[in-house]
């Protein structure tokens, strides 16, 4: 019977592995790579060879191209008020609103007991490090999405936070996105908005 | 609002039907099996976005066909508009419509046609378990409130969740701290809901008593909530606290969470007494159909807009005084579609539209 070369196998067998991606997509993929030929196959594999020198910011959790992130690095952001989001995505969201001047703090997920994520398996102590008085940090902006999972990490922040150092002042942006929304699809106009109208907490 | 014309197309035994319905009582009648609860199911589906006995769309399809589709023309608050709900069952997709524009969420579309369904099952919200009571007054709330919609989907899921920490915690494999923040979105949402219930239940009672009453026939309701002796938000919020306190030990050994609007029920008077436990077989169906109709009066109030009432196998063991008694409260509504084996039996009830229905066709008597 015949079967694919070992080295066709390989790859497939490494896409199946990532997100979203089953076994007949991986054979397509590889397949589509196989036949745009050796060029666009160096082309690839020199971008993932690049991985290596994409890091985490040490202080925020970002994706960076060096130890500390650009946000976290600019001498014009606002130190004292950290926006913390679900993902690098929603960074990246924010930042085409143009309205949050602060850092961020990325968490890497949300708590959802029923997928066994607790706080301990997101960024949440790092969190709380940046937290402490000698950080002087005024605002903490929760732009979380409003999701019974959302709620929950929010509350789990805020009072976290608010033991670690009450001088912070929490917030979290207002409801004007649809509730259930993702902060990813939500326009820049309602986002913007909402990072303007955020709420005390 | 009422219902002017109604299309289904490969919908159960239909393969295109072409209804035209008027204000007051449309009655569809025919022998066992000829498609008289279908057309009932297709208004309900299009109102609600889910079948009321089929459990999974792809069953309401016509054998052979992929898809099916019901279309309606209605006159809500003065105007004409057009709903279309349409599901494809090899994508398992369904596409809502109003006036032709495309609607996204199911949730946008609950209670632009109000509707309130009575079927022979529905007794078993006076006998059965108090899992339906609970399903009789949400489903009337989440009509109503797009509000309590939200909340209730919410709280299930938190539910769930601490209930999956407490099996956790009986395993050792997380610690009880983890439940603080869901203890705290619980108690808020689940006093919410309680308040909602609560407040519907008084209307309930007073439509009850001041709209749906005879001398032989009184019906009333009282919420039951083992836990929370008062209904204000404070001393709900207090119970709670007070019971994820002192019973947390239970709850883990139990895995689940014991009190609030999931555990709650509903106790229904017939003349007085419990009606599960005292009120005959017709009795009870009297309190079933007088509770329903309460819900279509309560939508009423509430969305300043009259519910289709939806009667299946109407008249089935009431007698001729319960029968002229329920006929007379029908006339509360602006439009009524009854299904029956037995049109003589409706007489009395003055029918603007009677059709008769055989083997998936429809014609007008
Ligand atoms: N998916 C389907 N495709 C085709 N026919 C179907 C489908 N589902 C049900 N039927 C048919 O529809 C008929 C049942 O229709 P319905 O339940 O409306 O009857 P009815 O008139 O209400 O009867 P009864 O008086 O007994 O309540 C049956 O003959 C059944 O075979
Ligand atoms: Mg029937
Ligand atoms: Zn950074």
């Amino acid at each position: 019977m015949y079967t694919y070369p070992f080295k066709l196998e390989k790859l497939i067998n490494e896409i199946s592995k990532l997100p979203g991606i089953g076994p007949k997509m991986a054979e397509r993929t590889a397949i589509y790579i196989f036949k745009k030929g050796q060029p666009a196959a160096d082309a690839l594999s020199e971008a993932l060879g690049g991985i290596k020198d994409i890091k985490f910011c040490d202080i925020c959790g970002n994706i960076s191209a060096a130890g500390t992130c650009a946000v976290c690095s600019d001498e014009k952001r606002d130190k004292g008020a950290i926006c913390v989001v679900e993902s690098p995505e929603d960074v990246i969201t924010i930042e085409h609103t143009g309205k949050h001047s602060g850092v961020y703090h990325v968490l890497y997920g949300l708590i959802n007991p029923l997928n066994n994520i607790l706080p301990d398996n997101l960024k949440i102590r790092q969190l709380l490090k940046r937290s402490e008085k000698t950080e002087n940090i005024r605002e903490i902006i929760l732009a979380i999405n409003h999701t019974v999972e959302g709620d929950a990490t929010s509350l789990y922040i805020a009072d976290a936070v608010k033991t670690a150092n009450p001088d912070i002042k929490i917030t979290r942006l207002a409801k004007g996105l649809p509730t259930g929304s993702d902060i990813k699809y939500a326009d820049e106009i309602t986002l913007g908005q909402a990072i303007l109208e955020r709420k005390e907490i | 609002m009422y219902i002017k014309k109604i299309e289904l197309s490969n919908l159960r035994n239909y393969s295109s039907i072409e209804l035209d319905l008027v204000k007051g009582i449309n009655v569809f009648h025919g022998e066992n099996g000829s498609g008289k609860t279908n057309i009932i199911e297709g208004v309900y589906w299009l109102s609600i976005g889910k079948s009321f006995r089929a459990s999974d769309d792809k069953e309401i399809v016509k054998e052979g066909c992929d898809s099916c589709r019901v279309y309606s023309e209605a006159e809500v608050n003065g105007l004409d508009k057009m709903f279309s709900l349409e599901y494809s069952a090899d994508v398992r997709k369904k596409v809502i419509r109003i006036n032709n524009s495309r609607i996204k969420k199911m949730a946008d579309v609950i209670g632009e046609i109000p509707v309130v369904l009575f079927s022979p099952e529905d007794i078993q919200i006076v006998k059965g378990e108090p899992v339906l009571r609970r399903k009789y007054i949400d489903q009337m709330l989440c009509q109503v409130s797009r509000e309590y919609f939200e909340t209730l989907s919410k709280y299930l899921k938190e539910v769930s969740h601490r209930n999956y920490l407490l099996k956790g915690i009986k395993e050792k494999k997380v610690s009880v701290s983890n439940l603080g923040v869901w203890n705290e979105q619980i108690k808020i949402n689940g006093a919410f809901l309680i308040m909602k219930r609560f407040e519907a239940m008084q209307e309930l009672n007073s439509l009850l008593a001041s709209k749906l009453t005879s001398e032989k026939n009184d019906v009333s309701i009282n919420y039951l909530s083992k836990n929370f002796m008062s209904m204000k938000f404070d001393d709900v919020i207090y119970e709670y606290e007070n019971h994820f306190k002192t019973k947390i030990d239970e709850e883990i050994v139990r895995g689940t969470t014991l009190i609030g609007p999931h555990r709650d029920d509903i106790e229904i008077f017939y003349n007085g007494k419990n009606a599960k436990a005292f009120a005959s077989e017709g009795q009870q169906r009297v309190s079933a159909i007088l509770l329903k109709l309460a819900e279509g009066l309560f939508i009423r109030e509430r969305k300043n807009s009259y519910p289709v009432v939806l009667l299946d196998d109407f008249s089935s063991e009431l007698d001729n005084p319960n029968r002229g008694f329920i006929g007379r409260t029908l006339q509360q509504f602006k439009q009524i579609i009854i299904t029956t084996t037995y049109p003589e039996n409706l007489k009395e009830l003055t029918p603007a539209r009677m059709f008769h229905v055989e083997h998936g066709k429809v014609s007008l008597v």
